[in-house]
């Protein structure tokens, strides 16, 4: 019981340093969209947010319908998944459509971000792996261990590495049938 | 469909796409889409971009 408590104020603490650095850094920048990348963003907020109900709806059928019971932390892991391809979803439609970078920001620390922390969850996932085929992991079952173990990791490399080819791949476009 | 007047009225005034979206306080991209006709500014970014390039609404947009 405490130590719930204490995660969740741990959570909490680090989600208010957070809001408060991007709202420092945030603060002198001119962070503002155009009326078409508002438009594009709207859409992408969509697309995402239909993504969400359909994946939830999806999981509440399998749920209600199966007669698998499904293991401890698996929910977990299938909302992570709901939650990084809902987000992927919208970034990759508002960096195809020119809405993901505000006026004026450069995509060149958005592209180094998405590739560390894409290699580092690749490297958690690895490892959590090697642990499994080890046996120094206790669940038996492959598929209860990969939703319930090795999905958060995979799932986020699979988000970063897919976002990182989409801002590059477009950046080259860009460049490709520039202006004149 | 294409928006050759616009293209060619920022020519005229020797403006890159980058250049009049900074003036207009827009993205260069929507620039582009604009001259593409893949996008319908709204009248405030029009009147934006007319005054950019002294031309008038109906010198730019009207067909």
């Amino acid at each position: 019981m405490t130590e719930s408590v204490i995660l969740i104020l741990i959570y909490l603490v680090l989600f208010v340093a957070v809001a408060l650095i991007i709202r420092h850094r945030t603060k002198n920048q001119n962070t503002q969209y155009d009326e078409m990348q508002l438009k594009n963003r709207a859409e992408a907020y969509k697309r995402a947010f239909f993504t969400i109900i359909a994946l939830l709806c999806g999981i509440i059928v399998f749920d209600t319908c199966s007669p698998v019971n499904l293991p401890q932390y698996a929910l977990s892991g299938i909302l992570i998944i709901v939650v990084m391809l809902s987000f992927l979803v919208f970034a990759t439609y508002s960096v195809w459509n020119d809405a993901f970078f505000y006026i004026g920001q450069s995509w060149k620390g958005y592209f180094s971000i998405c590739i560390v922390v894409g290699a580092v969850q690749l490297i958690d996932f690895i490892s959590t792996l090697v642990r499994y085929f080890n046996g120094k992991d206790q669940t038996q079952n492959i598929w209860y261990f990969i939703i319930s173990k090795a999905s958060t990791s995979c799932t986020m490399a699979i988000t970063f590495f897919t976002l990182a080819v989409v801002i590059a791949v477009k950046q080259l476009r860009d460049k490709k049938i520039s202006e004149e | 469909m294409k928006n050759l007047k616009l293209k060619s009225a920022r020519a005229a005034k020797d403006l890159s796409q980058d250049e009049l979206a900074k003036i207009c306080e827009v993205s260069r991209q929507t620039i582009s889409a604009i001259e593409k006709g893949d996008y319908n500014p709204t009248i405030k970014l029009c009147i934006a971009i007319c005054k950019a390039l002294d031309k008038t609404l109906d010198e730019l947009f009207w067909e």
